[in-house]
């Protein structure tokens, strides 16, 4: 083996990883005089030997890199057969509180007037208030029959009309709100799941209208009493 | 272990834990790859974290017939070398992960730190291409393929960044010395 062909054979060696013709180099690159030939020889079993202990060296390690990935490219788990069904009873809730915020407004419009359609009437009358404040004591419908005597015919219609507006705007509400509870659902399978689904949402909503139901019925019953039968 | 065309092909049909071993599997390669090209922890974290997910959207594109790394390390390339020139656009400074090139000549056990130490000091291109062969132990064509250049070109950066690095060793105090007749393997200066 010539000098060129060591040299032109160690190169061709080395690029396709070829042991075996790196062992048949061996012999020349360790005896031959050229300086050059020996040294290109040299260089190589240092190059070796350095990476391969390059190579055994730490390797890195990408914490959370693999999630991080998975995140970005794979959609979220698609959800159960129950809650894939949420979404049309969701919208039936949608309309059925969207309802039930519109009768709480026509009644929060209509109940000032009938305050001061009774206000109006005690004027007139003396006693309108009486009822109510009877009401308030005897808590029950019945406290109108026992103060009706003592109100003016006209105090008695007033009463009657705006205590028929409040309750039914109570009884509208009530049906609203408890149908809408109803179809809301009340227990999911996986509270971290469902957080950001619209049917969570609307839970929370009816939850938030009940008090609101609550205080409504409360305010109205303190105003005119109870709804007239 | 399931084949790349395998694995490939249960992702493609939507298998979620297929798409997870193949990022597991891809994993260590890109990052390293990312890491000696960016030589900086978070800009090759980004890098990697970009490029697996450029692979794995991009999996329908991968020519089958041809090995699934060695496209995965183009792609990881690609963007390591866009982090580079945003990096020297904003001319940004950054610590980067190499070690003081003038630190004291190493023992003998440290002959694997002191390769990191001198391809931080070879030219862009060399450096690649010697990651590329020895650390992903990619092939010359894969190389060329990768870094977008004739096989010709590879194979004069390997043989540069090989004679670099044996000269750097040489003078941090391993191999024969000068042409001398004994071996520097033992510590040379105390």
């Amino acid at each position: 083996m010539t000098c060129a062909e060591f040299q032109a054979g160690l190169q061709s060696a080395i690029e396709t990883r070829d042991a075996a013709a790196l062992a048949r180099l061996a012999e020349h690159g360790e005896q031959c005089r050229q300086a050059e030939c020996r040294r290109a020889w040299e260089d190589e079993q240092l190059l070796r030997r350095a990476i391969a202990l390059w190579r055994a060296g730490p390797k890195p390690v990408g914490g959370g890199l693999v999630d991080a990935v998975l995140r970005e490219v794979l959609p979220p788990p698609a959800p159960s057969p129950a809650i894939a069904a949420r979404p049309q009873r969701s919208w039936q809730a949608g309309s059925i509180l969207g309802a039930a915020v519109a009768l709480l407004l026509a009644m929060l419009v209509l109940a000032p007037d009938a305050g001061r359609t009774v206000r109006l009437a005690g004027r007139t009358g003396g006693t309108a208030e009486a009822p109510a404040a009877h009401s308030e004591a005897t808590g029950s419908p019945a406290g109108i029959a026992d103060a009706a005597p003592q109100q003016t015919s006209a105090a008695v219609d007033a009463a009657g009309i705006s205590g028929a507006y409040v309750g039914l705007a109570q009884d509208a509400t009530s049906f609203v709100t408890d149908l809408a509870m109803l179809v809301v659902p009340v227990a999911v399978d996986d509270p971290d799941e469902e957080a950001a689904t619209p049917s969570h949402w609307f839970q929370r909503l009816g939850e938030h209208i009940e008090p609101v139901q609550d205080g409504v019925k409360n305010k109205l019953g303190e105003w005119f009493g109870p709804p007239a039968t | 272990m399931s084949s790349d065309e395998e694995l490939v092909a249960r992702c493609l049909r939507g298998d979620r834990s297929a798409m997870r071993e193949l990022v597991e599997r891809l994993e260590r390669p890109v990052l390293a790859l990312c890491l000696r090209m960016l030589r900086h922890r978070q800009d090759a974290e980004d890098a990697a974290q970009e490029s697996l997910v450029r692979v794995c959207k991009h999996l329908a594109t991968w020519d089958g017939s041809r090995s699934l790394l060695p496209w995965v390390l183009a792609i990881t390339a690609n963007r390591c070398r866009t982090a580079l020139e945003r990096r020297s656009r904003r001319g940004r400074t950054v610590e980067l992960l190499e070690e003081e090139a003038d630190s004291p000549p190493a023992m003998d056990g440290e002959l694997g730190e002191e390769v990191s130490r001198a391809l931080a000091q070879l030219r862009e291109e060399y450096r690649h291409c010697f990651i590329l062969f020895y650390e992903q132990e990619l092939s010359v064509q894969e190389i060329s393929q990768v870094l977008q250049v004739p096989e010709g070109t590879v194979k004069t950066w390997l043989h540069r960044a090989r004679k670099q690095m044996a000269e750097h060793l040489r003078t941090r105090g391993y191999g024969r010395s000068g042409g001398g007749e004994s071996w520097h393997t033992e510590q040379l200066s105390g």
